[in-house]
């Protein structure tokens, strides 16, 4: 639909993307509110399709009812949710900023109107754990809670590395994923230079008293950031 | 007789939303308006297409042939998957 606008409008993609939150807004509008939350948080995610280098980004709400891990993510955003938001990346625009701007439109058109935003719990993958969404995400007056994965930061596994066995809590085979074992453990992540590279170059973290790092291991292993406000119980999500 | 009346249960759905009307409201004209369908009967037509089992943008094409589930619909003519090969 999105193409065919595209071609045959002016201006289809922001008034797409309108349409799109106005919907959603209707939609969970009408949902009973304890059905948009899990253990007390609103989920909001963001997805890609899984066509390599379509640069296609979603983002959505899932409900209650709903787990959604890691594999097919994007199709069961669609399928499963209420879509709040999906764009391509334009030339020359990198994924970081197409989701940046669709988190953007999702807080204000979305979020914010259904009065949930000081319930959300944002759900990124590692490609976005970047200091400006971070910045992004901390500017909002409401605080969302955020679960982002650590892959980048360096730093995140040398510290699992390095973490004695005596933390580790055993959490046994996941053949599903190809593991004979695996683990959860939490640690802090205290560095001076996070590669975010924020302006002002200190640490994204040492800004960040709140945020945890936690890590699970297993062939290989898989990090996330966690921060979550102090009335939202928000573990990890399934897909962690 | 046609053996996707129940899309009728999404066009009411549709219409409760108000998706037909904001997309009348909200998506731009054409840019030659003297051509081809509306973008909110196109964006409808798609809908039901890819609900009863179409793919891509030939969905429509299950719907063109089948012209109690349009009159069902309220829709005249439903838009021709050729006319999108440009897409």
């Amino acid at each position: 639909m999105l193409k065919y606008l595209a071609i045959e409008c002016e201006g289809a993609r922001p008034a797409l993307l309108e349409l799109l939150a106005r919907q959603s807004v209707r939609l969970a509008g009408q949902s009973p509110r304890a059905a948009l939350e899990a253990r007390r948080a609103v989920r909001a995610g963001v997805g890609r399709r899984l066509a390599p280098g379509s640069g296609r980004q979603s983002i959505s709400m899932r409900s209650k009812s709903r787990t959604v891990g890691a594999r097919n993510c994007a199709r069961r955003h669609l399928s499963d949710a209420y879509l709040t938001g999906v764009d391509f990346a334009g030339e020359g625009v990198g994924e970081e900023t197409t989701v940046r701007q669709l988190l953007e439109r999702t807080v204000l058109n979305v979020l914010r109107p259904l009065r949930l935003m000081g319930r959300a719990l944002v759900l990124l993958d590692a490609l976005y754990g970047d200091g400006p969404v971070l910045d992004q995400l901390e500017s909002y007056r409401e605080a969302p809670a955020y679960v982002i994965g650590a892959q980048k930061l360096t730093r995140a596994q040398t510290t699992m590395r390095d973490l004695p066995e005596s933390v580790w809590r055993d959490t046994g085979a996941q053949p599903r994923r190809g593991w004979a074992a695996s683990g959860v453990a939490q640690a802090w992540l205290a560095m001076r230079a996070v590669e975010s590279q924020t302006a002002d170059g200190l640490s994204a973290l040492e800004k960040r008293g709140r945020a945890v790092l936690e890590l699970r291991g297993g062939a290989k292993p898989i990090c996330a950031l966690r921060c979550a406000h102090p009335n939202a119980h928000a573990p990890l999500a399934p897909g962690f | 007789m046609t053996s996707k009346a129940g899309l009728a249960l999404v066009h009411t759905l549709m219409r409760s939303t108000r998706l037909l009307s904001d997309a009348r409201r909200i998506l731009p004209a054409r840019k030659d308006p003297t051509q081809g369908f509306p973008a909110a009967l196109v964006l409808s037509t798609l809908i039901h297409g890819l609900l009863s089992g179409g793919r891509g943008l030939s969905a429509t094409e299950a719907l063109r042939e089948d012209e109690p589930l349009l009159k069902l619909l309220g829709v005249e003519r439903a838009p021709r998957p050729r006319r999108w090969s440009t897409c």
